[in-house]
């Protein structure tokens, strides 16, 4: 089987197939054709993980169920402790242990200790961390009494794996998504077209504009001691645009897959790079993770309902997790680390800054003020995705370093084999996608096209469907966040 | 519910209809463009340059008693081969090396050159240098990357089978190449100039020589071997360097039982490189002898040859830099002093045996 990236043939070919059965079925039996075509998306990854996936759906299923007919506290604890262990000992054992047994060994090593930890040889299985945190999520509100249990084990084994956002989120809530398998849904003309556009320019962000920066991005990651300060920020920039792109792009794929069946998954970016802070910034990044991480580890280890010295405790675990979370690697605990660093620095110095600002009298040019909130923001985030993206430590602390240290905006410095056409093809993509932002900003932009005439608005979605087509990179590179 | 089913059905009419439009609007616009991309820009690229040289040239060629119009040398290789072999100083030659070309595309055009050519051709030069076969020089994504031109002589299953592509992607690719390549229409208004090309040889015009030479050796280096010249590396990955890609070296072998059977003589041949990649080579610990023992097997086993010739000017170079487009191509200079060397070699028969042992 090939592998089924959104951005493939097989995909396009598979997913109108799905959508013309799926209307055609009756009701009863749709749930029988979610669950084998998510199965079969599925296996065309990995065929034998599915296993995993049929394990996490048993045991929670199970354990939902259980915890709802106990009685006593001790056995509901039980079965939440069942399924914690089951969904975080796969993702333990599968992402992490060879991680920590690496780090191990380099401790171990570095106090003259010889000693080798078993490693495992298993592929990380794709989309892992996305279904083991959706059907964590389902055990936990089962378990505080926020949502009853799933009897069903066909819809509850399509919950889990509900193709569209199986392999890389949203991470959805049991208790928006799991309802919507019990509605009968007609086709519908303006549901499906609003799908097909979502879709439309989802593909868009992943294969004109993401894949197009990875090219650059990845030549000056994978050798960075061989390029000047000027070509490793542009590469750093890009990057920023190429992992938003990539991963926004899915998830607008995914949702708009959903839609046109009927079903609505939650939004998971919200123009992030307008953040005028970085609390901001998570609540339109990512949203459905972050959203997860305050509900079932933030809130329970004491929110900021605490003491102020355990409150910046809270945040710092929450935001270091997060970064494990994104990747068994140093460089992504730095990462979350350091995005919880920004957040203690921003609720410790918010008083200071306000006074600051009306001492500078930037209270009353609010533009200003909120211009360069943002562009503080994004250099922030910036300098955290050199973390992220960095091969290693080293790599990443060496790329901060020529960065900071050796940048000259002599554009002859460039070396990053770009040419003069293609830096401005990806400015211009880049400034496009902007400005549509912008416009969403304020109004969202199905309306804004809705009151136009239909010779422009089609003239608009052909000229959308033509970049893609001309200007895509269509050597099906994976979704950055399928590693995860 | 019946008012939904109703609308439902309305919907799903009205959804086709608009969808077909669409369709239809979008092929005829895609096509237009397609027509406009073909002319003005795919046609200019090198390698269907190198194609009209070529039929421009066969025509004019001797013919033998059946017909066939015949080929005293073709030279087959990547761009080593290209930049190196200028065949107007070596009579009844013709160059068909491409840039980053594998084993795997030369194989199909060398078939087309006996069947659908009906060319009869007497020797065929293959280039083994070090990192023709290596699987980082050889991937499946850079396979047929030019597929107009080799879906004119290669079935697409057969494409699809070895670069494991989409069938259906590769039919759309081959009859609408524009797809992806849409940047390129930027060439009509600013054109990009052209390398000279004279029957297949490219004219390179670099002098590595005054170029940042360890720079651009490290970059090449990681290119061909997926190794970095790197003290660290080395130190953290000390296992030998991957020299042998299967898939290349049976396409390889396949060209050389063709061959044989059609009695055209084969010669191989290792084109000059810079000092400086044979220093990073070196510390990378690539032991050439044992590689070249190895190909020498396969050759005289798998493909069952037994009498060929071994043309090596792999260091002839060293001390030239200036005779080198960089750290392993050949500038037009080194290309001309190459070929009449070359020329002298093919001339006098002894040379061959000369050169044989060289190869470590």
């Amino acid at each position: 089987m090939i592998k089924m990236l959104f951005n493939s043939i097989q995909f396009l070919i598979f997913f109108p197939i799905v959508v013309l059965v799926y209307f055609l079925l009756p009701h009863r039996f749709r749930w029988i054709l979610l669950l084998i075509s998510s199965y079969y998306f599925y296996m065309s990854w990995k065929a034998e993980y599915i296993i995993l996936i049929i394990i996490s759906t048993l045991v929670d299923y199970t354990a939902g169920l259980q915890i709802h007919k106990s009685k006593s506290h001790s056995r509901k604890k039980y079965f939440l402790l069942l399924s914690i262990l089951t969904n975080l000992g796969l993702l333990f054992a599968f992402k992490y242990f060879n991680f920590f047994s690496d780090s191990l060994r380099a401790l171990l090593s570095s106090l003259s200790i010889q000693l080798n930890p078993m490693t495992l040889k298993v592929l990380l299985p794709v989309g892992i961390s996305f279904y083991t945190f959706q059907t964590l999520s389902y055990t936990i509100d089962v378990y505080r009494g926020k949502i009853k249990p799933e009897k069903h084990l066909g819809i509850f084994a399509v919950y889990v794996s509900f193709f569209p956002q199986l392999v890389a989120g949203p991470i959805e809530r049991a208790k928006n998504l799991l309802p919507q398998f019990y509605k009968k849904y007609y086709f519908d003309y303006k549901r499906t077209t609003d799908g097909i556009k979502l879709m439309l320019w989802g593909f868009f962000k992943k294969v004109v504009i993401a894949d197009r920066l990875a090219y650059f991005v990845n030549l000056a990651y994978s050798n960075p001691g061989d390029y000047t300060g000027l070509t490793l920020l542009l590469a750093t920039v890009f990057f920023a645009f190429q992992i938003y792109c990539d991963f926004s792009g899915y998830s607008d794929i995914a949702i708009g897959a959903a839609q046109i069946m009927g079903y609505s998954l939650m939004d998971n970016f919200k123009r992030p790079y307008f953040s005028k802070s970085i609390s901001e910034f998570w609540k339109r990044w990512h949203i459905s993770l972050s959203t997860w991480f305050r509900d079932y580890l933030y809130i329970p280890i004491g929110g900021n309902r605490v003491s102020i010295p355990r409150w910046y405790l809270n945040l710092l675990i929450v935001f270091v997790v997060s970064g494990l979370w994104h990747g068994a690697n140093w460089t992504f605990v730095v990462w979350g680390g350091l995005h919880g660093f920004y957040m203690l620095y921003e609720v410790a110095t918010q008083k200071l800054r306000d006074r600051i600002a009306r001492g500078l009298r930037l209270d009353k040019v609010v533009w200003l003020r909120q211009g360069l909130q943002m562009l503080v923001v994004f250099i922030l985030v910036n300098i955290g995705w050199i973390f992220f993206r960095a091969n290693s430590l080293s790599d990443a602390i060496h790329i901060l370093q020529v960065i900071f240290t050796e940048t000259s905006f002599n554009f002859t410095e460039l070396n990053l084999f770009i040419s003069a056409g293609e830096l401005l093809l990806c400015i211009a993509l880049i400034g496009f996608m902007e400005f549509v932002h912008v416009i969403q900003e304020h109004r969202s932009i199905r309306h804004f096209m809705s009151d136009k005439p239909l010779l422009l608005r089609w003239s608009v979605y052909a000229l959308l469907i033509m970049m893609i087509l001309l200007l895509g990179v269509f050597n099906q590179t994976e979704f950055i966040y399928f590693q995860f | 519910m019946a008012e939904k089913k109703a609308k439902s059905a309305d919907d799903v009419q009205k959804f086709w209809l608009r969808s077909a439009i669409l369709v239809v609007l979008l092929i005829l616009v895609l096509s237009a463009v397609n027509m406009v991309y073909e002319e003005k820009v795919l046609k200019q690229k090198q390698i269907y340059r190198q194609e009209q040289s070529w039929q421009d040239f066969r025509i004019e060629l001797p013919m033998n008693e059946n017909g066939q119009h015949v080929l005293e040398f073709a030279f087959f290789g990547d761009s080593h081969a290209r930049d190196a072999v200028y065949p107007p100083s070596i009579p009844g030659s013709f160059n068909f090396g491409t840039s980053n070309e594998d084993y795997v595309e030369t194989y199909y055009k060398f078939v087309k050159l006996l069947e659908s050519d009906e060319m009869e051709i007497r020797n065929i030069f293959l280039e083994i240098d070090l990192h023709i076969f290596t699987p980082n020089a050889n991937k499946d994504e850079t396979l047929f990357q030019h597929l107009t031109y080799y879906s004119d002589f290669t079935p697409l299953s057969d494409i699809s089978r070895l670069n494991k592509k989409n069938i259906i992607g590769l039919w759309l690719v081959k009859h609408f190449p524009v797809l992806g390549h849409g940047g390129e229409l930027i060439h009509i208004l600013t054109p990009p100039d052209s390398t000279q090309i004279v029957l297949g040889w490219t004219n390179q015009t670099n002098d590595f020589s005054k170029m940042d030479r360890e720079l651009l050796t490290r970059a090449t280096i990681l290119s061909h071997f997926g190794r970095e010249d790197n003290e660290e590396i080395r130190e953290e990955n000390s296992s030998s360097v991957d020299l042998i890609n299967n898939r290349s070296i049976d396409y390889f072998l396949r060209i050389i039982r063709l061959a044989e059977s059609r009695g055209i003589n084969i010669i191989f041949i290792r084109y000059p490189v810079s000092k400086y990649y044979d220093d990073a080579v070196t510390r990378l610990g690539i032991n050439k002898q044992e590689h070249y023992e190895y190909l020498f097997s396969l050759i005289e086993k798998d493909a069952g040859l037994k009498s060929y010739k071994v043309f090596d000017y792999y260091d002839i170079f060293f001390e030239y830099q200036r005779l080198l487009d960089n750290t392993d191509h050949l500038n037009y200079r080194g290309a001309l002093e190459f070929s009449r060397i070359l020329n002298e070699d093919l001339s006098r028969l002894s040379a061959l045996d000369r050169t044989q042992n060289k190869l470590n």
